[in-house]
């Protein structure tokens, strides 16, 4: 460091010694380029030298014997002790969720009520734990969809990939993640519960793509 | 003879029924205040403020199935839970809680108490042993080790207080404190009998041999449902007896704070209670606020440290009091 | 994805018009970060902390002193007046005592009166006196 060394420094004041300790100070902090820079007060703990004078160590011993940094622990704990509490009562409160929140999947439709997907099979290539099955057939009207679209939400690793691969915003996860079973066979999903999930998911997952998706 | 029998039978129920009930609302007491120390809320939901906790608690582990190992030496396995939760009953028979209101007011008291204390070491000895499992006897050899290396400096600090009252009666030790409390002279001494006090009991930041993330509760890991039940309240019983006996030798025990008639008026048993509690919250905050000792650096403190220190007090303190004849 | 961005929303003449729906800092900016260094007080010197140690621990061992003088004197004085009541109770027991044993010998003499040989003022023991062998008895007796 270009600085003039203060008072106190030593001359073996290595960049390599990274740690240093500050005397009152409950924390201790890495120094980048050594100890350049300290205040009187502060020393790095492997180059500090015991006092010899008496104001010295009767600071120190004091500071064994009184046991002044625990006070000063005990103090701060019970500051926190009267403090508001963080806790939120879950089932009967619930806190802000982000519109990117990645949770229970839906299949969305256009307005015109046809639904978006057109059986790519983009989402089960890119599913990292193959989640995703698909079987495809021309429908009466020669449009491509798909007759089955399984997601096994005990595979799914909710990456949000499927909704990232998707080119039509079909397949989407939504906001929500309260929707345990009693049975493993209800969370595989098949079809026709991912497009009610759609249907009624459909304002939120709106709402959320609608800001998202200028980052997508 | 029979109504002194009889008499007896509902002293020794007046003393053991509650100390059970504040044992277990000591369990609420401690996860409800650790909660607030790091900013949540602890249990909550089972009653208001969680009240029903500790019922809850006790009924799971009265209901659960205990799990005896095959090759578990099983009469020593099932007895040293009993003889844990037995001591830390025992040790309540010499403790005053008023003028007079004592189970047993020997003269010796404090020896009893203090020759109790190092009998439980025996509970947690067997309980490793018998259980046949080599992470339960490490645990419970360290836990022993600490339990003994602490009682020295407890048993030297005990020493000093009884050389400033003069008796080893634990109501005297009380009476002699009208004047003034020994947590002013002798405020080290009180702060070195709290550490030691916390080790006694292996509560943090004493507790690597119990250390429940690392070692799985150490000595009674083999143990389930009711046999762990019975440790768990002898420890939090032992607390409550070190936490009495904090306040007994330096706080004035039953005593008000100021000598005026008004503070007469509430009676004893209060003012002890209010002390005794101070000290629980003492030692919940203690294990809220500092990280957990080494074995190495627990054993360190208390032979190299607490014993020096303590003995050092011995010393001094015999010295001034004869020095200018203020021996009682 | 495009199609979310709104297209034809009123007023609006080219890209640049499209109102945003984004994720954004709260109205007002965000509050102030603290990076200022924190240095606090590192409480009382050792001179201190010793100094007012000694001499609180001073005036605590002085009203040791003083509270065990007083309750020396108060032990004195209980044992004193103990003392001075000792040769009253004693006359008490002796009085209990002699009418106690004027009572057993009227008794005694009463029961044997038939017997030639019982001599009721005669000791029972016939021996000479050999100390106990143990200083207390089995159930406490002398």
């Amino acid at each position: 460091m270009s600085q003039a060394a203060p008072a106190g420094a030593q001359k073996a004041d290595v960049i390599g010694d990274m740690w240093c300790g500050y005397r009152g100070e409950d924390w201790y902090y890495p120094r980048i380029g050594g100890t350049a820079g300290l205040s009187s007060k502060e020393f790095v703990t492997s180059q500090r030298e015991a006092p010899r004078d008496l104001a010295g160590v009767l600071d120190e011993s004091s500071q064994t014997l009184f046991l002044t940094e625990l006070w000063r622990g005990l103090a701060m704990t019970l500051k926190v002790f009267f403090e508001p509490k963080v806790t939120i009562n879950y089932p009967f409160e619930k806190t802000t969720i982000s519109p990117r929140f990645r949770g229970e999947h839906a299949l969305r439709r256009y307005p015109t009520g046809e639904e978006r997907c057109i059986a790519c099979k983009l989402c089960e290539a890119i599913c990292p734990a193959q989640a995703i099955t698909i079987e495809t057939e021309e429908r009466e009207d020669g449009s491509r969809r798909t007759t089955r679209y399984d997601i096994d939400m005990t595979k799914c690793i909710y990456c949000g990939f499927c909704q990232e691969a998707c080119p039509v915003d079909a397949i989407v996860e939504g906001p929500n993640f309260e929707y345990t079973t009693e049975s493993h066979e209800e969370l595989l999903y098949d079809k026709q519960k991912l497009l009610a999930n759609g249907d009624r998911w459909e304002v939120e997952i709106a709402n959320n793509l609608r800001s998202e998706s200028q980052y997508r | 003879m029979n109504i002194l029998i009889f008499s007896i039978v509902l002293k020794i129920l007046a003393l053991t029924v509650p100390l059970i009930l504040s044992i277990a609302f000591l369990v609420l007491a401690e996860r409800k205040v650790l909660a607030s120390m790091q900013r949540r809320k602890g249990p909550n939901v089972v009653g208001i403020y969680g009240i029903f906790q500790p019922i809850a608690d006790g009924l799971k582990l009265i209901v659960k199935e205990p799990v005896l190992p095959s090759s578990a030496n099983l009469v020593i396995f099932l007895f040293a839970p009993v003889l844990t939760f037995l001591l830390s009953q025992v040790a309540w028979a010499s403790i005053p809680f008023g003028e007079g209101i004592v189970l047993a007011d020997i003269h010796v008291g404090l020896l009893y108490v203090f020759a109790i204390s190092s009998l439980g070491v025996y509970g947690i000895i067997t309980a490793g042993w018998s259980s046949n499992s080599k992470y339960a006897f490490l645990g419970s050899c360290r836990s022993a080790a600490q339990m003994v290396s602490y009682e020295v400096s407890i048993g030297l600090i005990l020493i000093t207080v009884c050389i400033c009252a003069g008796s080893l009666n634990l109501t005297e030790v009380v009476l002699a404190q009208t004047q003034i409390w020994y947590c002013i002279p002798l405020f080290p001494l009180l702060v070195m009998f709290f550490i030691s006090c916390l080790a006694e009991t292996n509560r943090a930041p004493f507790d690597l041999p119990e250390a429940e993330a690392e070692l799985v509760a150490g000595y009674n890991v083999e143990y389930s449902a009711m046999g762990f039940a019975l440790f768990f309240l002898g420890e939090y019983a032992n607390m409550i007896v070190m936490s009495s006996l904090c306040c007994i030798f330096f706080l004035g025990g039953w005593l008000p704070p100021f000598d005026f008639a008004i503070f007469y008026w509430i009676p004893g048993i209060f003012w002890f209670s209010l002390k005794v509690v101070f000290f629980l919250f003492a030692f919940i905050w203690v294990r809220a606020a500092f990280p957990r000792y080494r074995y190495d650096q627990l054993m360190r403190l208390g032979w190299k440290v607490l014993l020096p220190l303590s003995l050092a007090w011995v010393i001094y303190v015999a010295g001034v009091l004869l020095c200018f004849d203020w021996l009682a | 994805m495009t199609e979310f961005l709104r297209r034809g929303a009123p007023g609006m003449k080219s890209v640049k018009d499209m109102p945003i729906v984004q994720d954004g800092p709260p109205p007002g900016g965000f509050p102030a970060v603290r990076y200022a260094r924190r240095l606090p007080n590192s409480g009382p010197a050792g001179f201190t902390l010793f100094g007012v140690g000694a001499a609180v621990m001073a005036y605590g061992f002085y009203q040791v002193g003083q509270g065990n003088i007083k309750r020396r004197d108060e032990k004195r004085e209980k044992l004193d007046s103990r003392r001075a009541l000792v040769p009253f109770l004693q006359a008490e027991e002796d009085r209990r005592w002699v009418a106690a044993n004027e009572e057993f010998q009227k008794k005694q003499k009463e029961i044997m009166k038939n017997h030639p040989e019982y001599k009721a003022e005669e000791s029972v023991y016939k021996t000479r006196w050999v100390a106990p062998a143990q200083k207390v008895g089995f159930w406490g007796e002398a």
